[in-house]
């Protein structure tokens, strides 16, 4: 492992800082006029607020093992539903905005719920969810787009410019600092990995499992619910944003795994990948002016970067492998009689007939989840 | 190794199914889910024309499969719903399909009624006999005394590796078997002195424990006193702890810790009452492999390291060092290593640490030392007597009954569910407890 490491100049974690700074000099030298100018920087910069919120908001139920694919449709009714209630019910903005935010955490409440009390898998919980808030959305807004409202704070609340940075780019990190904090500062962060990685065994270390997983539920909920809020300030209150941010939210992370702690979904990893994204699409929106470049980048980067990831782990555990057979120093010929007796004593998983290495462990136990 | 004169490629099962050679697991890997019918094709393939499975025809044939064997289940039975004797039934109809080219000549059978009540046992001794008279040889792997007797022709006694003694069955009796099993050397002992439980100064009380298969389970151990638990594979020896511990559903009794009862299914609260479970199973229960040992280590309690809204990364390190260095785990920088990196042995004195951290009164370990080294063995013994001797309470259950010897001031023998006796610690040798697990009925007056 740490040979490995030594020699690689960090490819494994950093390659997506790599393959950014590549991009940079690709398109710096190609289109040095479009490509480095400030306003090809902030572009950048105000294209990802929403994705990398919502990626955020997925992010932490995937680290306890669950999905939430409500996250767009929770954005959506979110947004939509403090624009509605300031126009069609003359509610002041922040009023509206506390509305929409308590509707999400109830709906984060109610994912949680079912999934923890009822134990219904969060994949069906909560793509019925967002169907579900598909349908309110349609009975909150008639099925109209609604207008936009006139509040000068509203319209102002994402986009006013800092540093000619539009405002909610700072949001969005900021909400990627609260969520680092809690992910890697907290207790309940801690639980939530370990949870991820082996529910069982947190049971047994005395971690509350459900009521933690019940909270990433309301988490992920709650921040889906600001991100739709900002979009629909900074964008105008559309009825369809939602749902199609949801895959590159789920990109993000999936991306994001494979950077920084390569393995673990993390917090800067998913920003890193958002952005380098973001440089890539850029970039050759400039060179092409094509819009389907975007799908395009978009998935040949994810596939592309979790097969990378999935290939080095590969070659390293082959590598470590091969090491520990060297320091066991297996004679092929000496250990003929003890190897059956290994293979058939049940040293390893089912159907591994290497010879159990240390790593292997304990064997296979014939006792079932505690459940 | 050769099988029928033919050469059998180790690490090979395409060799070794060629060779004529059929292995039952002791779970008999079946598919639950699915029927028998689907069982048996999963295995031989389906006979299919034109790509359509032939349905009537294969289940036709799997009738007349499960027939040849004698057996009373049809082949759209679901397998989840038969009896175990019956799974195992259909695991050996799976196994001895008919297959032209490559007859079954062979078949190893591992621990088949580990899980079964003893009523189907008979009746698979039956079906193996029937087996062996169509021709094919038998190796059949027991805990089991009495069903070498009723199956076997011959016995191989294994020990430590190595065989002890090949001979004839009917020159065995249940009693020389158990002998050759526990070998004659009474190991030394090395702990004493206990006060029994009473009530009164127990630690934990059990009281008419029923979870699964254990029906009625009530017992007490006192402070610093280690209480070993011994019992075939099936008795209940694998469930006791965890229901104890309230990992598994308990259907009725109570569990106390000093007086206070310890309410079901809530893990966090036995670990705040100061209770510590160490599962057989490390992969799968006991520690959270993909995570590093620092991480391990701190699970069960990270309220030391949590200041001022924030999880201070340095004085966790340092704490999770001093254990490192304190219970001797390699490698010592290996902190931030996942702990599946770590051998066997490590691990286990890894998830020790997890749990001494938390200063438990009560520790329930299940296999402690399974899968670990020898010298790492001794080491989590001395630990396990240390734990005692600050004045804890200690019950583990272990299939090791050299550990039991080695460690535990009395010993419970479980069997089938309950506690059939009990032996205290002037009593506790290896010749004793194998011959009570093992249930020579002589020597369980001996130590009443």
């Amino acid at each position: 492992m740490t040979t490995i490491r030594r020699f690689s100049f960090g490819v494994d974690r950093l390659s997506g800082l790599y393959l950014a700074g590549l991009l940079i000099v690709v398109f710096g030298i190609w289109i040095p006029h479009l490509f480095l100018t400030t306003s090809t920087l902030h572009t950048i910069a105000d294209e990802e607020p929403v994705t990398m919120m919502l990626g955020l908001g997925v992010l932490i139920p995937l680290i306890g093992g669950n999905f939430d694919l409500s996250v767009g449709a929770v954005a959506n009714l979110s947004g939509i539903l403090a624009v509605v209630m300031q126009n069609n019910h003359h509610w002041s903005v922040g009023e509206s905005i506390a509305l929409a935010l308590v509707s999400s955490i109830f709906i984060g409440m109610v994912n949680g719920f079912l999934i923890v009390k009822w134990h219904v898998n969060s994949f069906i919980v909560t793509l019925g969810m967002s169907t579900l808030l598909a349908a309110l959305l349609d009975i909150v807004t008639a099925n109209s787009q609604p207008l936009i409202p006139s509040s000068h704070l509203w319209n102002n609340l994402a986009t006013f410019q800092v540093g000619g940075f539009e405002a909610y780019v700072f949001y969005a990190f900021i909400c990627a600092f609260i969520v680092w904090w809690v992910l890697d500062h907290t207790p309940f962060g801690r639980y939530l990995y370990a949870i991820g990685a082996n529910k069982e065994a947190s049971k047994l270390a005395g971690v509350r499992v459900d009521r933690w997983v019940w909270m990433s539920m309301v988490m992920s909920a709650t921040i889906s619910g600001v991100a739709g809020v900002l979009y629909c300030s900074a964008s105008g209150p559309a009825l369809t944003f939602g749902p199609s941010l949801l895959l590159p939210a789920f990109a993000a992370c999936f991306l994001g795994a494979t950077q920084l702690r390569p393995g673990r979904f993390n917090v800067w990893g998913s920003v890193l990948a958002v952005y380098v994204l973001a440089i890539g699409v850029s970039g050759l929106q400039l060179v092409t002016g094509q819009q389907w470049i975007n799908e395009m980048f978009n998935g040949v980067a994810l596939i592309g970067a979790v097969s990378f990831a999935v290939w080095r782990q590969e070659s390293a555990k082959k590598v470590r492998r091969r090491a520990i057979d060297g320091e066991n120093s297996y004679d092929e010929e000496l250990a003929e009689g003890e190897r059956h007796l290994l293979i058939d004593g049940g040293g390893g998983p089912k159907g591994d007939l290497r010879p159990p290495t240390e790593e292997v462990g304990a064997g296979p136990s014939d006792k079932g989840h505690y459940e | 190794m050769e099988i029928g004169g033919r050469p059998l490629r180790l690490g090979s099962k395409q060799s070794s199914y060629r060779l004529g050679c059929r292995v039952i697991q002791q779970d008999g890997d079946l598919i639950s889910d699915l029927t028998v019918f689907d069982n048996l094709c999963l295995t031989s393939g389906y006979p299919s024309r034109w790509g359509t499975v032939r349905r009537r025809y294969a289940e036709a044939l799997a009738a007349q499969e499960i027939e040849r064997l004698d057996l009373k289940f049809k082949p759209s039975d679901r397998v989840g719903d038969l009896t175990m004797a019956e799974r195992t039934g259909v695991a050996l109809v799976r196994a001895l399909q008919r297959d032209e080219r490559y007859p079954a000549k062979f078949l190893i059978l591992d621990e088949p009624t580990a899980t079964m009540p003893s009523q189907d046992v008979d009746h698979l001794a039956k079906i193996v006999r029937r087996v062996a008279a169509q021709g094919v040889g038998v190796l059949y792997v027991s805990h089991r005394l009495q069903e070498i007797f009723a199956v076997a022709d011959q016995v191989t006694v294994i020990r430590d590796g190595r065989i002890v003694v090949t001979s004839d069955v009917r020159h065995q009796t249940e009693r020389s078997l158990a002998e050759l099993i526990s070998g004659h050397e009474i190991r030394k002992v090395s702990v004493r002195n206990a006060a029994p439980a009473s009530e009164a100064n127990a630690l934990l009380t059990v009281r008419k424990l029923v979870a699964g298969p254990i029906r009625e389970v009530s017992l007490q151990v006192a402070a610093g006193e280690i209480v070993g638990v011994v019992g075939i594979t099936g008795s209940g020896r694998e469930a006791l702890l965890a229901s104890i511990f309230g990992a598994a559903v308990r259907t009725a009794g109570h569990v106390n810790i000093e007086g206070r009862t310890l309410p079901q299914s809530r893990t966090d609260l036995s670990v705040a009452r100061g209770m510590a479970f160490l599962p057989a199973d490390r992969k799968v229960h006991g520690g959270v492999m993909d995570l590093s040992a620092r991480e391990n280590l701190t699970l069960a309690n990270l309220g030391p390291f949590w200041r001022r809204g924030w999880l201070s990364l340095r004085t966790e390190r340092a704490e999770a060092r001093v254990w490192l260095e304190r219970l001797d785990v390699h490698p010592r920088d290996g902190l931030e290593r996942p702990l599946a990196t770590f051998s066997g042995g490590n691990q286990q004195k890894l998830m020790f640490a997890k749990w001494l951290r938390c200063r438990p009164k009560i520790f329930l370990l299940d296999e402690p030392t399974q899968g670990v080294d020898v010298s790492a063995k001794e080491e989590i013994h001395q630990l396990i007597l240390d734990i005692a001797k600050s004045g804890s309470a200690v019950l583990i259950c272990s299939s090791d009954l050299e550990e039991i010897t080695a460690v535990c001031h009395r010993v419970l023998v479980l069997h089938e569910g309950q506690i059939v006796c009990e032996v205290n610690h002037s009593q506790v040798s290896m010749d004793i407890l194998t011959n009570l697990v093992l249930g020579v009925d002589d020597s369980m007056a001996a130590a009443q």
